[in-house]
């Protein structure tokens, strides 16, 4: 896998191999760069790729805190570390471009080629697409870099044109600057750029991964000026309606700004080509700098220089031409040329001197290449004999192999060449099929022990070895044989599982089907796992039932989703819904969660908190946690009572405290100074007990235990009233109670009924009553 | 000053430098000088031990202490991953700019022995809406209450239609900042300041004039020690080119040529700049000012504005030659400079002042009428009759004149900076941001469009909110940022197609409301939009309660 971005691995500086995993020096190293990066946002230079970094910053946190992202991370450090992958088209390449010397390729030949390399002819013919793209990219560099003095010479035109196999006319479509013949009165040549803009346009096309101004607004280097002023404009109105300000627009928003500024007048954008071409020979100019650090370029260094101008696509001639106006603009002498000069008097030209050492230096290496046959012959033959005679001596067939290969390796193609490829042919099958025989040997030993798996490991690290010898199609028979094998066997075990359990059966069947993406019993499998379907609905169902029950959503709802992955049937669709269902209720747990959590923020205030929930019952009516949340809401209303009883209880006993009417009597009792009579400190209501008919109400005097007496009764209606209605009373907060006496008589309303005297702590005097089976306190008293 | 009105000050927050304004005794604005005497201080951050320091000397110690000097953050508000780290502390770019506004608060508190508590503070008209908020917890952190935040570019028309003739005309405002560039049509009428169209780019300002400098004098030290070292990679000396760029830069607006030295490594390299030269090198930030001004204007035409009065430069920056001359070649106007580095400070200590009489107008009219009196807009909804007594009161009472007691009334309308809307997907199936309330549109402003439910039975609609930079009404995703989301709860049992409509308001501080109803059932959600890339919750409190602690020098 690869990103189109920084590797984050690389860019947090993290070690790789073994990978960085604990997500503590992560965070750490993304706290440091995330500072670092800080700092930088507003440096001179550095300041939008600082930016462009701190954008990257979430992206990175995700992927380098999440474990599985982390992985990938890891690989795409790994792939980069050792990008090969263009490496198998080096042959074909180097092929196609002897081909294609000549300046075309016939079908034939692609034909042919792509049977020798074992590709389809629609590859090849892709490689010839890019090669030819290649070639006009080349041209315009070789017309670039000759632009950099300023303008092109028709002469240069023809030269490239000759070189590449192509029109002069099409050459010359592709110039940018001016062109002038040879020898013709010297133009105004145009300077570059400010080396300060050139400089800032080229940082930031890194940015974006551009490489010009010109790929920049999507146009041709050859665009006509009135076009690229327009391109600029729209592309200036483009960027501007981004809203997202990262550092990529930031960049183009600088860059739109330069192609304003530069495609306004045919001059500057000769300059801003110039400037271009300059930077193509960067890598030369750095060579030439470290060549006349003391002032002057030596000779030798001047042949060393030639020759990686011809990187660049120049000739000797050009490159020394080049090389000169170079050192020249430095103020640096040629030493070849201070000596040479004087001589210039007889008429010599100092430049052909040089041309001479150049071509010299081409036709020493010309005859490296093309005369060696013939001067090596006879050392030739001594180094076959020697290396025939080593190999000889190796011990293992492979050490045989390696001296001959290395042999041919390191030798070039001559006529002991083929002698020693016939041998290595013979040792690489020997080893073959020694190879072969030992995987046949374990294979058949793990087969018969029906360890299958462990007879197609044998043949396949076979093939591994040998992925194109002569025996390669045997082995992949036996390794699909040793398969079917496994597969049968495999499948006998299912089918003898009849008795197992059928959530395990189930899973062998799956994973019958996911190990053998092509087996022989599939359809039976498939079958049997059919007959399965409703055996194993009902126990899923059990299953998912008894989650439901304990609110487990989650394993509920993979159960389900289990047997939808499975099946296409009424029951899936019915679990499918269930599955949709218990989704709803695990959302509608998580808000319930989150409620009891906001209410529990409330802290102290009830009211706040019961009102949160009511919000929710209100704005959500008749989802699965209503229950729970009336259950939350009861619980509240209990509380709140419960907080109001203890006021009451507070106040009894602060009452009791001031020494006042009402004192403290054994624990839990209170007695009163003025009728010398003992009360329970709580009411019924106070102790907790809901509220009461006149026959409970009797029984719960006489049951009570308060102090420890046992003479507990209902109070007569005087006595009531006598703390409850005489000042100082009795405090109380069942405003709307009343308290049941001991006074009861019977009455005919519709029908008979027993009627009771109670008294109410507020209210009128006198006189009221209640049916005996109305709810009511009790206050008891002794003796 | 009586008694009975609040100085309200006002605050140019900027870039590179700040000041702070208020109304004097006479209606006059006035900036008042910093402990150093100057009436701009560098809103630069200096991290000395436990003590902050802000301005001058802490520009001075940027050159000695690289690393515990902290600057340009206006560049960073409503970056939620910018983070200044000293000292195991980290520090967003809110706190940092409340550091700043506490320096010329409190050196102003000094100079007039009076406290500062209610403040006005600028923000690039550019701003959207998480770095307006971000100015504005600033101020809080800072320990003020922010009664607004208002553009740049209206503070100046402010400050500018304050001091000249009160006639009907157009202007353009041209403001480059330190950090920012702003560029604004305004209308100045007798009653009203009115912003027509605004524009910019909030990373183009003198800084990027520098930067070019520093660059250069990069190049000239390879070029004359043959050294290839990135010699910025040293903080003291990255330090001190830009200290240097910087002055040269000034220097460079008063003459032709200018000396730089180089220090680095021991060596001495000594650099002649010109005025043609830095132009030459600066000429592609210069034609993006002049992009964005002719984007501007065809905005404007749109509205009906097809021609301008006057063009006013604001700014710092537009003190540099090229800028009067580049505008004369493109505009064949005469451009006006009109107090670059104050009149920001000042058009917002006007608006304070304004803010603070209206109060006491609206109570006084209150008083009279015996009814409730909102804003100053409900003031045409009043018998002229009382508006005039009262005014005349409050001139009485306070003591500035009663053409000055009523320039008050003056209304200042601005327009919103960003097109705000909603993602949605269209007939094809493609989600596309649906823009409610357009860029340029005059502010408060509201909105209300329908959507659709997408499917049958929709339990929620997720609303997504959406800003970006045209007027466009339906504008690519990508070409949006989001701004904040809420969500919808429907009913069960609806049909596709139900009706949702969603009203945008917002508000004359650009700050944006949303609410959304189902039509069906009339159910609503209500959302203030959290703005996720500003400093919130936990990390402002701890901000505030560090700033309660701090002593800033």
């Amino acid at each position: 896998m690869s990103f189109d971005r920084e590797n984050f691995f690389e860019l947090l500086e993290l070690s790789v191999e073994p990978p960085e995993n604990d997500p503590k020096v992560i965070e750490e190293a993304i706290k440091k760069k995330q500072a670092q990066w800080s700092r930088f946002r507003n440096h001179p230079t550095k300041g939008i790729q600082a930016k462009k970094f701190i954008g990257l910053l979430p992206e990175i946190r995700r992927v380098m805190l999440d474990p599985e992202l982390r992985k990938e991370e890891v690989k795409d450090a790994l792939s980069q570390q050792s990008a090969k992958a263009e490496e198998k088209f080096v042959s074909v390449d180097r092929h196609l471009a002897i081909q294609m010397s000549k300046g075309y390729i016939t079908d034939e030949e692609v034909a042919k080629l792509a049977q020798l390399h074992g590709l389809p002819e629609k590859d090849i013919r892709d490689r010839i697409a890019r090669k030819e793209a290649e070639k006009f990219a080349e041209i315009d560099k070789q017309i670039g870099v000759r632009l950099a003095k300023g303008y092109v010479t028709e002469e240069e035109i023809a030269k490239i044109a000759r070189a590449h196999g192509v029109e002069v006319e099409a050459v010359r479509r592709r110039v940018t600057g001016p062109v002038t013949k040879e020898g013709e009165a010297a133009i105004p040549v145009g300077k570059g750029l400010e080396t300060t803009i050139a400089r800032a346009i080229e940082d930031n096309l890194s940015i974006l991964g551009l490489s010009s101004l010109y790929e920049f607004l999507e146009v041709e280097a050859n665009a006509s000026l009135k076009l690229l002023h327009k391109k600029a404009h729209l592309k200036q109105s483009e960027i501007s309606k981004i809203s997202k300000k990262d550092a990529a627009v930031t960049a183009s928003t600088i860059l739109v700004g330069h192609c304003i500024a530069i495609f306004k007048s045919e001059e500057s954008r000769a300059s801003y080509d110039i400037s271009r071409a300059k930077s193509q020979l960067k890598d030369l100019n750095a060579d030439i700098d470290i060549a006349g650090m003391d002032g002057k370029l030596r000779t030798e260094y001047v042949t060393t220089l030639v020759q990686s101008a011809a990187k660049y696509g120049m000739d000797e001639e050009e490159a020394l031409a080049y090389i000169r106006r170079y050192a020249a603009d430095k103020g640096w002498t040629l030493e070849g040329e201070e000596k040479k000069a004087r001589k210039l008097v007889g008429g010599r030209d100092p430049r052909k001197v040089l041309i001479a050492a150049g071509a010299a230096l081409v036709l020493i290496l010309a005859a490296v290449l093309s005369f060696s046959f013939y001067r090596h012959a006879r050392s030739l033959e001594r180094a076959y004999n020697a290396a025939v005679e080593s190999s000889a001596a190796q011990k293992t067939l492979e050490g045989q192999l390696k001296v001959l290969s290395d042999y041919v390796k390191s030798t070039k193609p001559n006529k002991h060449t083929a002698k020693a490829e016939e041998a290595i042919a013979g040792l690489s099958s020997r080893i073959e099929k020694r190879d072969f025989d030992a995987a046949q040997k374990s294979a058949g030993a793990a087969a018969a022990a029906n360890r299958f798996e462990e007879a197609v490991a044998a043949f396949e690290s076979f093939l591994a070895k040998h992925p194109s010898g002569s025996l390669t199609g045997r082995a992949k028979k036996m390794i699909d044989t040793y398969r079917a094998s496994t597969d049968e066997r495999d499948y006998r075990a299912l089918a003898a599982m009849g008795m197992k359990d059928v959530d395990s059966r189930m899973a062998a069947y799956v994973g019958y089907l996911k190990k053998y993406r092509k087996g022989a019993h599939r359809e039976e499998v498939k079958k049997l796992i059919w007959d399965t379907a409703e055996e194993f609905y009902l126990s899923l169902k059990k299953q998912i039932d008894a989650y439901a029950e304990k609110e487990q959503w989650d394993k509920a709802i993979a159960l389900c989703d289990t047997y939808v992955a499975l099946f296409d049937n009424p029951r899936s669709v019915e679990l499918g819904k269930l599955s949709e269902n218990y989704k709803t209720y695990q959302k509608e747990a998580l808000y319930y969660d989150r409620l009891v959590k906001d209410a529990a923020a409330k802290g102290d205030d009830l009211d706040a908190a019961e009102q949160v929930y009511r919000d929710f019952l209100q704005a959500y009516p008749g989802t699965s946690v209503q229950k729970k949340v009336e259950a939350r809401l009861a619980e509240i209303a209990a509380r709140k009572e419960s907080r109001k009883q203890a006021g009451t209880a507070d106040k009894v006993r602060a009452e009791m405290a001031r020494g006042g009417r009402f004192s403290a009597g054994r624990s839990g009792t209170v007695t009163d100074r003025r009728t010398g009579l003992t009360w329970t400190t709580l009411d019924s209501a106070m102790e907790g007990r809901s509220c009461m008919d006149y026959d409970t109400a009797r029984k719960y005097a006489a049951e009570l235990r308060t102090g420890g007496y046992s003479d507990w009764r209902l109070p007569t209606p005087a006595e009531l009233k006598a703390i409850y209605k005489a000042q100082p009373a009795f405090p109380s907060w069942n405003t709307d109670m009343f308290y049941w006496s001991s006074k009861s008589y019977r009455a005919f309303t519709d029908q008979w009924v027993n009627v009771v005297e109670v008294v109410t702590p507020v209210g009128s005097a006198s006189g009221e009553t209640r049916e005996s089976t109305r709810c009511g306190l009790v206050h008891a008293v002794r003796p | 000053m009586t008694k009975q009105m609040k100085r309200i000050f006002g605050i140019d927050l900027g870039t590179t430098y700040s000041s702070i304004a208020y109304v004097d005794d006479f209606g006059k604005a006035v900036v008042v000088p910093n402990a150093e005497n100057q009436n701009v201080t560098p809103s630069v951050v200096f991290f000395d031990g436990p003590n902050i320091v802000v301005g001058d000397v802490a520009k001075e110690s940027a050159k000695l202490y690289p690393n515990d000097v902290v600057s340009f953050v206006k560049r960073s508000m409503g970056e939620p991953d910018f983070l200044f780290e000293h000292d195991g502390k980290s520090y967003r770019a809110e706190e940092i700019s409340s550091f700043v506004l506490r320096k010329v608060a409190q050196d102003a508190e000094a100079h007039l022995g009076e406290k500062v508590t209610d403040v006005v503070i600028t923000c690039p008209a550019y701003f959207g809406i998480n770095e307006r908020e971000a100015t504005k917890i600033a101020g809080e952190i800072a320990g003020f209450n922010v009664r607004q935040i208002i553009n740049e570019p209206t503070a100046a028309a402010i400050a500018y239609g304050s001091t000249e003739s009160s006639d009907d005309k157009v202007v353009l405002v041209y403001d480059l900042g330190g950090g920012t560039f702003d560029i604004t049509m305004i209308h100045i009428q007798p009653d009203a300041i009115e912003v027509i169209c605004t524009g910019g780019d909030h990373n183009l300002g003198g800084k990027d004039w520098d930067d070019r400098i520093v660059a250069n004098l990069v190049e000239e030290f390879h070029a004359q020690t043959g050294s290839k070292e990135d010699i910025l990679e040293d903080p003291d000396t990255c330090q001190d080119l830009q200290l240097s760029a910087e002055r040269s830069k000034k220097i460079l607006s008063q003459r032709e040529k200018t000396p730089i030295s180089i220090t680095h490594g021991g060596e001495r390299v000594k650099v002649e700049l010109s005025r043609e030269k830095f132009e030459a090198i600066t000429n592609d930030l210069m034609e993006r000012t002049i992009a964005l001004t002719h984007d501007m204007l065809s905005e404007a035409k749109k509205k009906g504005y097809t021609r301008f009065d006057e063009f006013i430069l604001v700014g710092g920056s537009t003190r540099m030659p090229m800028v009067v001359n580049r505008i004369k070649e493109d505009f064949g106007i005469e451009p006006k400079m009109f107090a670059p580095e104050e009149a920001v400070a000042k058009g917002a200590a006007i608006y304070g002042w304004k803010l603070s009489i209206n109060d006491s107008l609206i109570e006084r009219l209150q008083r009279k009428i015996g009814k409730k009196v909102q804003k100053m807009e409900d003031l045409a909804k009043v018998d002229a009759r009382h508006v005039e007594e009262a005014a005349r009161e409050v001139a009485a009472e306070t003591g500035y004149t009663l053409p000055a007691v009523k320039s008050s009334m003056v209304k200042v309308r601005d327009v919103a900076s960003k097109s705000f809307g909603v993602l949605a997907t269209n007939a094809q199936n493609e989600e596309v941001v649906v823009n409610c309330i357009l860029r340029n549109t005059a502010v408060p402003v509201e909105v209300t469009q329908e959507f659709y439910t997408a499917v049958e039975n929709q339990k929620t609609v997720l609303i997504r909110i959406m800003e970006s930079e045209t007027s466009d009404e339906n504008v690519p995703p990508d070409h949006s940022r989001e701004i904040g989301t809420a969500v919808l709860h429907l009913p069960p049992g609806l049909p596709e197609d139900t009706p949702v409509i969603i009203s945008f308001t917002l508000n004359k501080e650009g700050r944006l409301h949303l609410t959304a109803v189902e039509s069906s059932e009339q159910r609503k959600v209500e959302v203030v939009i959290e703005t996720l890339s500003v400093i919130q919750g936990e990390e402002l409190r701890e901000a505030k309660a560090r700033a309660q602690n701090l002593v800033v020098h």
